[in-house]
């Protein structure tokens, strides 16, 4: 009897080792938040998202200008939205802070506020002239690795939680048997 | 069938080997992006080059204006054939296009071209190719079938790979896995980030061949940084008329990912 309750424990405490695990590595990546923005008409719209395409909820939004000053903010509500209306065309950093102290920027440039796509067709010709150097230019362009090391925390409170709860469970364990 | 064909082609070698003393390279459907991985920082407008190609060995066909071209993000299709302009390349005929990313997801830019006449071959070749761009950290969108006639559906998230990852496929023909599929893979020796063209010592290091497995399933590890193409290769259910005789068709599914050095 009391073997088979120290075996059930066992396996108890291993379940809920493995759950504890995949939850926290699985929030660890989607702890990436991001932000996007766009203009329409008088308005700028914010939108805050995991890489997996989960919505932002709750996140908190601050809108400055090329000053560093702080424009206006606001909170993302259920469809990890966020909007305002601007006042100037400018150029405008938008930060989002998830919980956690999760946080990434978007950098909303002044020309993204123009409805009209002349821009896009000046932009378009030069590209032309750009690809046909891509053949011959050998040098790759490099993606950077995003600014805000906003993984790891979340991976290091994950294993840190990990370990706490195992030695917790482990301390009562061996209460019990003294 | 696919016998059949490896024999006509065997014959087509030994033709092409006696009278011109060339080699046959697998044919290949292109589509690349100016940039896989579109960030914050990068710009917007992305060019696509179209074009058919012998990836390996560089030599370009001529390519005709492809039926159907388009984009699939978040779900929706969009046609973007009349956004595709002709260019010279070598002499030949190749396709481009600018494409403004607008927000962010997976967009899987995909290209039907109209059907190539091979004498070598005796057949009409048409590849259904496709390439992902990934676009402001939304990785969404890149496992969803377009619904060509064939595809391969990736079954690894199709940006961002290392040089030695493995890319692993899905065959479709209608929509429904291909078992045993035969796949070609080839570099793309003009890619961006080749510091040196790769000569090849004979022909089998032109044109990798895997299979698939039951459930259409291939997996490719890829040796070097750039473009790499997979292309599925199967027979058409319907025939074509050349100088009124029908002819069979070969339909490939071609799909294009990048690989960079860990530097």
């Amino acid at each position: 009897m009391r073997k088979n309750n120290i075996l059930s424990k066992a396996v108890f405490r291993l379940v809920f080792i493995s759950l504890f695990l995949m939850i926290s590595s699985s929030a660890a990546f989607a702890h990436k938040v991001n932000i996007f923005a766009y203009v329409e008409g008088d308005t700028v719209f914010c939108e805050g998202y995991f890489p997996d395409g989960r919505k932002v909820e709750g996140g908190k939004v601050e809108v400055y200008d090329s000053n560093k000053k702080k424009l206006t903010e606001g909170t993302t509500d259920k469809e990890g939205l966020f909007s305002f209306k601007y006042s100037k065309v400018e150029d405008l950093d938008i930060v989002i802070i998830a919980s956690m102290g999760h946080k990434n920027r978007y950098a909303l440039p002044a020309e993204d506020f123009s409805d009209d796509d002349t821009t896009e067709e000046a932009v378009t010709q030069a590209d032309s002239e750009k690809l046909s150097e891509q053949k011959t230019v050998k040098t790759g362009k490099k993606h950077k690795a995003p600014e805000e090391p906003s993984q790891m925390p979340g991976i290091l409170g994950g294993l840190g939680f990990i370990f706490g709860l195992t030695a917790l469970i482990m301390q009562m364990s061996a209460k019990k048997k003294g | 069938m696919r016998r059949i064909k490896r024999s006509s082609l065997v014959v087509g070698i030994m033709v092409a080997l006696c009278c011109w003393g060339v080699s046959v390279q697998a044919h290949f459907g292109v589509i690349t992006p100016s940039d896989d991985i579109v960030t914050q920082k990068d710009k917007k407008t992305i060019s696509l080059a179209v074009k058919f190609i012998h990836p390996m060995e560089g030599h370009y066909m001529e390519m005709e204006k492809p039926k159907q071209f388009g984009v699939v993000a978040a779900g929706k299709k969009k046609d973007l054939l009349s956004t595709l302009k002709s260019e010279k390349m070598h002499d030949f005929t190749t396709w481009e296009a600018k494409y403004k990313i607008k927000r962010p997801g997976d967009y899987t830019f995909y290209v039907e071209p109209a059907p190539y006449w091979e004498p070598a071959e005796d057949l009409f070749i048409i590849h259904y190719t496709k390439v992902c761009v990934a676009a402001l950290g939304l990785e969404a969108g890149w496992d969803t079938p377009v619904g060509l006639e064939t595809e391969i559906v990736p079954m690894t998230r199709p940006y961002g790979f290392w040089t030695g990852n493995i890319f692993t496929g899905q065959v479709l023909v209608k929509g429904k896995a291909v078992p045993f599929a035969e796949v070609e893979v080839e570099y793309l020796n003009e890619s961006p980030e080749n510091p040196k063209t790769v000569k090849a010592p004979s022909d089998p290091y032109v044109t990798q061949v895997v299979k698939a497995d039951k459930n259409g399933v291939f997996s490719y590890a890829m040796p070097r940084a750039g473009w790499w193409g997979f292309a599925a290769l199967s027979e058409a259910s319907w025939t074509m008329k050349k100088d009124g005789e029908d002819k069979s068709i070969e339909i490939g599914a071609v799909y294009w990912v990048r690989a960079r050095d860990m530097k």
